[in-house]
């Protein structure tokens, strides 16, 4: 696509210009020379070659919702958008305080704010920045037309990454979602011609990505030296003017850079071809800007010493860096999830989900239960619905949920009743589903996503796990409240990709609350407390349940909430007690009443956090403890069930833990198999027999 | 003979590769495959492991040193002692002593010592008849709870002794054996005139041979020989059957600094009179230097205990559960007896030992001990070899 001939923004301040490019070069050059060589710090990623373009760029984000999603080599783009040296030092000495109190890479960065740009929280696997940057750029639209946020009109999101980015997964998830809805986003590639040691031209076919997305639909592509002082600001200034004109789309802008230093302190470049360092000398990004700037900004003179109070800052920003106290041992486990003062008043993140802007969504009118029985499915639709009505910043999104109404017909009738920018389809990339709504988590909204089958979310994995991190690695500044709806496990069809299960694998992402309900009543009041909630959640599905006649309740009502970590004893008994969760409740209770035992049946309802101290209350008087799961057997949650039972419990045994689960290979197609496979009522009911009589 | 320590291995071309640490000291042992020190090349760690088991007696490149491929990185002597010598051998293990039923859930350890009773009195109605935690309560509901007498404070001048796992194994067995079976006890005595006799003109010769000839093994042949009369005695009780053995698996008590341990004789029918010395001498050897195989003491039929040895002349041993039978030997012992021969009766000097057979009155009679005990005698006071 053309760039047409926009008005630009102002030229850029060359003074200021100069000022940042040479603090970053002295920031790089002090590191590696009294900071890495000494072994004082384990890293050094040097930006030295990259400092001009990341500079302009980052000097373009200016307005009030601007943001950036940016990799380990973006420091000279930090410091234009504001990041303090002393905080940079700070980072890479893992000293309290600054972006991670300690907890992550000096590199990892985040720069929150109320008001004005935001870095959004970076992660430190390659491609992961692009589709958050997308869930921002989308969730400004909303913020400007839904919730009338003026300041967030004319904004952009720029994703920042270099050329090895270009052949990563969230690339191109993100390069879709903006192409295909416009968003206002601007990539900026950087392209020094290596990833670590590997060749551009092994990332994209010439080595060239703007010349190979040239006819890429939708997407304006431009090119430019990113040494060059005037061709460089000029490309800037014209890509920003692109993607805040709003509805022209968004805009690639590949930058060649010099690399004048190896991927880090480590690297010694014995890869790269005789010569080919020396050959880039010339092109030092710092020489050239002193060329452009002296005489035309100020004269040798005036330039000498602006590189010499970088260095003088930089020593100074070192030796309060070093001042700062250690980070502190005993907090290392604290803001993994949203918490709260001794009086009960949450502690909010500076961006993330609605807590930091005090934004309160209105209770809905909260009617009572009704009296006839709804299924499962219903009352998750009826849920989301009266969220979506009193929340204006609920979206819900996913594959085939807008006109569709989803696979499942979860969320039929919503997109007709609220619209197909609260409700809508996504393109088919689940890494994108949820890089999407970390976006949109940080520009203030309350993404709940749909996963659409269990199994499509390995596909999205990375993005999961660095999503349930944002709090904890950036201690506190960040969050990433949300919801993702997953449908799991057998229904009447079933085969390796549609009914799997694999709860174990979710548990065990840090940050992530996981519910996981048994009847129509429980989803209800779960999906709201996590709607309504400052944590991400994953909200799992039974297929079974869905329509299943044993998980029919009545509505319980829009006021309707449930907290987390709460099981319920659904059957009282004296001989043994069960610990289930979702479809295997149902069983558990039928193969309780088949093989005539006295067992209690608990249902633990969500498994992060767990119940522990209603199964332990539970052991203790029952004395036995079988756990039935239909995710498979070898490290599935029953193993961490048994484990703090025998740990906390021992002495209230007076028989071996036992467990009932699927066997370890995928769920298959061919309803013997699956038989075979998967524990049914009477497996269940055969495990209780031998355990009662032990 | 030594064994250089070359690194083989290929290094990363970007970076330099230095010594992170050795695992091992000069002077330490080392084991052939064991890792021995690691090479740290940047980004990665190889580790590097001993070539040959030995003593490390020489470290060529210290922590931090820049090494490169196919350098010397030390030495290893393969017949070098360590610094500190081989490391004593591991104490051997204690015997096992446990028995089916004898299991205990951590359930019922607990209550049994809230409640301060005993498992073994409880008929258990778990799997294999192991005493459930429900078991202990039903108990507790029909007898009324016991409680432990507080624990008197120690007197001035006590040596408290804790219980061993052999002196608990001990303890609970003999008291789960008394309530268990109904204890009887017939006493017998027998001339061992022509025992002393053969003994005396066996015992050098056999000595010489290696074999030690001392009472014992006639007592083992005449149990032997008395079970044609009485097959019952050789037998083990259950609630549902009394298991009758072909095999007499005699169970020989021995004391060991610790208690008693009773190491079994398999299939003593098979042997003969010099088999039992062979056999009863060794095993009495093992089990004092507890270098016997925990399963020498399982699968007894019937127990012989030869208290006499200590001095007392008659006892009534406790049954070793679940066999139904056990014979008590007390010491020989010259006595004036009165005896007949063709001219009437007269007062002699005989070597007399009396004999006991302790049974479990619900497997044996009277009458069958009776006929046991009399066929005993016979065989010893009419030895035949």
């Amino acid at each position: 696509m053309n760039e047409r001939h926009r008005e630009t923004g102002p030229p850029p301040d060359w003074h200021e210009v100069a000022r940042l490019v040479l603090l970053s070069r002295a920031l790089d050059e002090f590191e590696m020379r009294e900071l890495y060589e000494p072994k004082r710090i384990g890293y050094q990623f040097s930006a030295r070659g990259h400092e001009l373009a990341q500079v302009l760029i980052g000097l373009e984000l200016r307005g009030a919702c601007d943001a950036a999603g940016v990799y380990y080599r973006s420091r000279p783009l930090l410091l234009a958008a504001g990041l303090e040296p002393e905080d940079a030092l700070a980072g890479m000495l893992g000293r309290a305080g600054a972006f991670s109190d300690g907890r992550d890479i000096g590199v990892v960065y985040n720069l929150p704010r109320r008001s004005g740009p935001t870095v959004l929280p970076m992660a430190g696997d390659v491609g992961g920045q692009f589709t958050p940057v997308a869930g921002w750029c989308q969730a400004l639209r909303h913020r400007a037309e839904r919730l009338g946020d003026a300041g967030a009109a004319g904004c952009i999101g720029v994703a920042h990454g270099g050329e090895g980015s270009t052949a990563a997964g969230g690339f191109w998830s993100a390069l879709t979602m903006a192409t295909t809805l416009r968003l206002p986003m601007l990539f900026f590639i950087e392209d020094n011609g290596y990833a670590i040691s590997v060749p551009g031209r092994a990332q994209t076919p010439g080595g060239n990505i703007a010349e190979n997305l040239a006819s890429f639909g939708g997407l304006c592509v431009m090119s430019a030296d990113g040494a060059d002082p005037a061709a460089a600001a000029s490309a800037v200034a014209r890509a920003a003017a692109h993607v805040r004109a709003w509805g022209a789309g968004p805009c690639l802008l590949r930058m060649s850079v010099p690399r004048l230093c190896g991927h880090s302190g480590q690297d010694n470049q014995a890869y790269r071809p005789a010569g080919e360092l020396e050959a880039q000398a010339d092109r030092d990004p710092v020489e050239r800007l002193r060329a452009f700037c002296v005489p035309a900004v100020m004269d040798a003179a005036e330039w000498d010493a602006l590189a010499a109070a970088q260095e003088q800052t930089v020593r100074a920003a070192f030796a309060r860096a070093d001042a700062r106290p250690d980070p502190d041992p005993a907090g290392v486990t604290r803001h993994l999830v949203q918490e709260s003062t001794e009086l009960g008043a949450p502690i909010p993140a500076v961006r993330g989900g609605l807590l930091p802007e005090a934004a309160v969504a209105p209770a809905p009118e909260a009617d009572g239960p009704e009296t006839t029985r709804t299924t499962m499915l219903a009352a998750i639709r009826r849920t989301l619905e009266s969220e979506l009505g009193a929340n204006p910043r609920v979206v819900v999104f996913g594959e085939d949920v807008g006109r569709k109404g989803g696979v499942h017909g979860v969320t039929a009738g919503l997109q007709e009743r609220f619209g197909e920018d609260r409700v809508f389809d996504t393109s088919l990339s689940e890494e994108g589903i949820i890089g999407r709504a970390v976006g949109m988590a940080a520009a203030g909204l309350m993404p709940v996503a749909e996963i659409q089958f269990r199994k499509y979310a390995d596909a999205a994995q990375e993005q999961l796990h660095n999503a349930g991190t944002i709090r904890w690695r950036t201690a506190n500044r960040c969050a990433a409240p949300m919801v993702v709806r997953i449908p799991v496990g057998c229904s009447r069809q079933t085969d390796p990709w549609h009914s799997e299960s694999a709860e174990a694998s979710l548990v065990r992402l840090p940050g992530w609350r996981v519910a996981f309900p048994s009847h129509a009543d429980d989803a209800a009041g779960l999906l709201r407390a996590a709607i309504r909630g400052h944590d991400p959640v994953l909200f799992l599905e039974h297929r079974a349940l869905l329509d299943g006649i044993g998980a029919r309740r009545p509505y319980p009502g829009d006021g309707h909430l449930v907290p987390f970590g709460r099981a319920r004893i659904v059957r009282e008994g004296r001989r043994m007690t069960v610990v289930a969760w979702g479809a295997m409740v149902e069983r558990c209770l039928l193969a309780a009443a088949e093989a005539e035992v006295d067992a209690e049946v608990i249902d633990l309802r969500t498994l992060a956090p767990w119940d522990a101290e209603a199964v332990l209350a539970s052991v203790r008087r029952t004395r036995r403890c079988l756990v039935a799961h239909e995710d498979a057997l070898t490290a599935g949650f029953g193993a961490e069930i048994a484990a703090v039972v025998a740990e906390q419990a021992f002495e209230s045994l007076d028989a071996p833990i036992a467990r009932v689960a699927s066997l370890p290979v995928p769920v298959p197609y061919h309803p013997a198999l699956v038989e075979a496979v998967v524990p049914g009522t009477s497996r269940i009911a055969v495990r209780m027999r031998e355990l009662a009589a032990f | 003979m030594s064994v250089e320590i070359v690194l083989r291995e290929t290094l990363e071309r970007n970076g330099d590769s230095t010594v992170g640490a050795w695992f091992a000291a000069v002077g330490d042992r080392v084991e052939a495959g064991a890792p021995l020190l690691e090479i740290s090349t940047g980004k990665t760690t190889i580790e590097i492991a001993a070539p040959a088991s030995g003593v490390l007696v020489e470290q060529a490149r210290a922590v931090g040193d820049p090494v490169g491929e196919g350098e010397r990185l030390g030495r290893i002597d393969e017949g070098a002692e360590t610094a500190a010598g081989i490391a004593a051998a591991a104490p051997a293990a204690a015997p096992s002593v446990r028995e089916a039923g004898a299991w205990l859930s951590p359930a019922v350890r607990r209550l049994a010592r809230e409640h301060g009773v005993d498992p073994a009195r409880i008929t258990g109605t778990g799997i294999g008849g192991r005493v459930t935690a429900e078991d202990i309560e039903r108990h507790l509901a029909a007898h009324g709870e016991v409680t432990p007498p507080p624990e008197p404070p120690p007197l001035p001048g006590v040596r408290r002794i804790p219980h061993s796992p052999l002196r608990r194994a001990i303890a609970r067995h003999m008291a789960e054996s008394v309530q268990r079976a109904p204890h009887a006890t017939a006493l017998y005595e027998a001339d061992l005139t022509a025992v002393v006799a053969h003994r005396e003109a066996h015992r050098a010769a056999w000595a010489a041979a290696g074999v030690h000839l001392s009472y014992t093994p006639y007592f083992l042949r005449a149990a032997v020989i008395a079970r044609d009369a009485v097959p019952e005695v050789n037998s083990r009780w259950s609630d549902d059957s009394l298991d009758v053995y072909e095999d007499m698996n005699l169970g020989l008590a021995v004391e060991v600094p610790s208690g008693i341990l009773v190491p079994v004789i398999r299939a003593a029918q098979r042997l003969d009179l010099r088999g039992l010395a062979r056999e009863s001498a060794a095993l009495t050897e093992r089990a004092r230097s507890g270098r016997f195989a925990p399963n020498e003491t399982e699968g007894g039929t019937l127990t012989i205990t030869n208290h006499g040895m200590g001095g007392s002349l008659m006892a009534t041993p406790i049954l070793h559960q679940p066999q139904c039978a056990i014979l008590g030997v007390g010491r020989v012992q010259r006595r004036a007896v009165v005896v007949a021969d063709g001219d009437g009766e007269r007062v002699a000097i005989r070597p007399m030992v009396y004999l006991t057979l302790t049974i479990d009155h619900r497997a044996l009679d009277g009458m069958q001990v009776n006929r046991y005990m009399g066929a005993m005698v016979r065989a010893l006071e009419d030895w035949r070899p």
